[in-house]
């Protein structure tokens, strides 16, 4: 994974949303970067601003939100950078799909129900053929398929279908392909198997784990499921009151975490045998992103929570090489988690 | 082959269409026929002391009339009566004697589906339009405004809207010269696909167009808007941003298209209503279709039209519902599967 250029960078993202009780500071000071063939899982618990900071990277926010500060900068298929926070409408337009897709969270009406499958990938096309040079008739037949023999549907089968007649897992898949038309540098997917039943779940993990392994695009995951992450990222966010508390390799965050956070959802991850479960292992609830907490955001719930946390909120900082954590006690974390390595051992294993 | 008829959608709706005419056509025999003081038995109680025909007589003439043989038991006689309408028979005009009635209620019905057909063409996909303009400016002046219309238009009713227009734009402002308008075509104008024709159609159908837009528009209007309204927020919609679509097919496939459909499935309520209003508002202005035709054979007290007149609107109600809904089950492509079971 050396050597491998920038596709996005963020820096100090602050978006809100704009409510009657007061503004939901939704992400909080977000920076990253994304190689152009990496994959990075941002996990958290629900309501941590994940699918706003998704969002916002397609410039797709809703209406009462807005970004009250930070650069978003997308290194185009051109070598030319974009800066996505100004993009006007014409440029932004082509910009979405053609160099970032997004698959949403509620994916199984993401169909128009009045149009078959095959006219989906048409229109895109068709909207995209400055850029893309026009892909019609037998070309965009052969390219639909393609895209779709990648997600593992038949193609004789879909393409002719309305959404209606494809089962929930199918019309997932279906929008990935329908997200690969185009050979976008990055693949945005939030919550890509929530409401999704376990086998399901199983084959889209697949299908995602052999795009990741065969084409070059980067791809962005958001979920509230670690164990997806293990499955998938090369490298992993934890992120909490719209912030990321914790950022590393994927081995990092599973085998040496430094974030109580991090702990607290490692072991909230369901065992084989134990199946779905909710992260209910963290007590306590997510704050009021109207009325944070003083201090570290997660002191109400952290079992280890000093004064020092209460008052002043600890900055990300390197904690080993290309892993970063915000906690004050971080090294008596991580002390505590390898001492309990044999039982985390076992318990990977199972997952395994 | 029950079976089959039941699994397709389009046979199971037009046996239903059947059997609603099949029921129609039954009820109005009754109605007729076996009421007390009944057309038939008025007719012959009429020719008996107006005329002095003899009873016998009397009842041959109704007979041949109603193209029935009233001394048939009534089973027999309903039976003839389906049988000659299935052949389009239906009897003969009392006052134009020997026409048959088919005839002059095929003479009339062109102009009445014609002004029908155009007035709910433009009245739906005028507001259509203006709905889902309302929706893309919502809570603007402009949407207030046409808000505001479209409730007061669509609780207007239909006659009174025809009496409004002719009081005011044809009495009292005489923008226009209704005695000229009156008929469905100027004295001298043959039919024809020419533009003199079709203009001076257009020219004589225009006010009965004109109410019964009125009469509809609105309730398309404020349907559209809030359908449009609703599938804005639709996950679809926001997914076609996102891949980058352009704003007119967004508008248009995705928005316009889905939001048409709920506007779509109160066009078979809609015209039922201009049908039975039509029958006041060609009377009101003297537009020569069906519903002027009914006048007509009520004043006359010719039966065999007025039943023609009924069994024609009736069968053309229930017709234009059928199209209406094989055309939706085309525009939603999930009637076909929930229609199945
Ligand atoms: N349109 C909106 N208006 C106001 N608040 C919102 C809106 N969308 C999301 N939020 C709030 O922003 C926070 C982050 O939400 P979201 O980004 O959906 O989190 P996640 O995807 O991690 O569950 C939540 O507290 C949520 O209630
Ligand atoms: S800073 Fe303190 S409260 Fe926050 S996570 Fe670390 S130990 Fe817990
Ligand atoms: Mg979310």
């Amino acid at each position: 994974m050396e050597g491998r250029a920038d596709v996005l960078s963020v820096r100090e993202l602050e978006i809100g949303y704009e409510t009657g009780r007061g503004l939901v500071r939704a992400v909080r000071g977000v920076s990253f970067d994304l190689g152009d063939d990496e994959s990075l899982a941002f996990i958290g618990e629900s309501g941590s601003g994940k699918t706003t900071l998704g969002l916002s990277l397609v410039r797709l926010l809703p209406q009462n939100a807005s970004i009250a500060k930070g650069e978003i900068a997308f290194r185009a298929a051109s070598e030319e950078v974009l800066d996505l926070t100004t993009l006007d409408d014409e440029d932004l337009r082509r910009f979405r799909w053609e160099e970032c897709a997004m698959v949403f969270q509620s994916a199984l009406n993401a169909l128009n129900p009045v149009m078959r499958i095959r006219d989906h990938f048409a229109d895109t096309a068709k909207d995209h053929s400055e850029t893309n040079g026009s892909l019609k008739g037998r070309a965009l037949t052969e390219r639909a398929t393609e895209c779709l023999e990648m997600v593992q549907l038949d193609p004789g089968r879909v393409l002719g279908s309305f959404p209606h007649e494809l089962s929930g897992g199918m019309r997932q898949r279906v929008m990935i392909a329908l997200g690969l038309l185009l050979n976008p540098r990055v693949l945005i997917l939030d919550e890509p198997t929530t409401a999704l039943d376990v086998l399901t779940q199983r084959a889209i993990i697949e299908v995602l784990r052999t795009l990741k392994v065969e084409h070059r695009f980067a791809m962005i995951f958001v979920s509230h499921d670690l164990s997806l992450a293990a499955e998938l990222a090369d490298r992993v966010a934890t992120t909490y009151a719209g912030r990321i508390v914790e950022l590393g390799e994927v081995e990092q965050i599973f085998y040496h975490p430094r974030h109580p956070y991090t702990v607290g959802l490692l072991d909230a991850v369901p065992t084989l045998a134990g199946g779905q479960q909710e992260l209910s292992s963290i007590p306590g609830s997510p704050p009021d992103l109207i009325d944070l907490p003083t201090g570290c955001k997660f002191h109400p719930r952290c079992p280890y929570a000093t004064d020092k946390c209460r008052e002043e909120d600890p900055p990300l900082i390197e904690v080993a090489p290309a892993q970063t954590a915000a906690c004050w006690h971080w090294e008596k974390v991580g002390s505590d988690w390898e001492a309990r390595g044999g039982e985390i051992h076992e318990r990977d294993a199972n997952r395994a | 082959m029950l079976r089959k008829i039941a699994s397709s959608y389009l046979l199971r709706r037009v046996a239903k269409a059947l059997i609603t005419i099949f029921v129609m056509a039954s009820l109005t025999f009754f109605l007729i026929r076996l009421m007390p003081g009944s057309p038939v038995e008025a007719y012959i109680a009429n020719l008996v002391t107006q005329y002095n025909v003899s009873y016998e007589n009397a009842k041959q003439q109704a007979a041949s009339l109603f193209s029935l043989d009233l001394n048939a038991p009534v089973y027999q006689q309903y039976l003839e009566y389906l049988g000659n309408l299935a052949r389009g028979d239906l009897g003969e005009s009392l006052i134009s004697r020997g026409v048959p009635v088919s005839e002059i209620v095929l003479a009339y019905l062109p102009w009445t589906l014609f002004s029908i057909g155009t007035a709910l063409i433009i009245s739906f996909s005028l507001g259509i339009m203006l709905g889902m303009l309302m929706a893309y400016k919502r809570e603007t002046k402009l949407d207030h405004i046409l808000t505001n219309l479209g409730s007061i238009v669509s609780s207007v009713p239909d006659y009174l809207m025809g009496i409004l227009i002719l009081v005011w734009v044809g009495v009292q402002w005489e923008l226009i010269d209704i005695t000229n308008m009156r008929g469905s075509l100027s004295p001298g104008i043959q039919p024809g696909f020419n533009l003199t024709f079709i203009g001076d159609a257009f020219y004589h159908a225009s006010l009965p167009i004109i109410t019964y837009v009125l009469g509809t528009i609105g309730l398309w209007m404020l349907t559209m808007r809030g359908s449009t309204e609703s599938t804005l927020g639709e996950d679809y919609v926001t997914v076609a941003k996102a891949r980058g679509l352009k704003e007119r097919r967004i508008a248009t496939a995705y928005v316009g298209r889905n939001a048409a459909l709920p506007p779509f499935t109160q066009l078979s309520i809609s015209i039922a209503l201009v049908f039975g209003g039509s029958l006041l508002i060609e009377w009101l202005f003297v537009y020569e279709g069906l519903g002027y035709l009914l006048y007509n054979a009520i004043q006359q007290r010719d039966y065999p039209v007025m039943q023609g007149v009924f069994l024609m609107i009736t069968t053309m109600v229930i017709v234009a519902n059928l199209l209406a809904d094989l055309l939706y089950s085309r525009l939603d492509p999930r009637i076909r599967v929930a229609g199945r079971d």
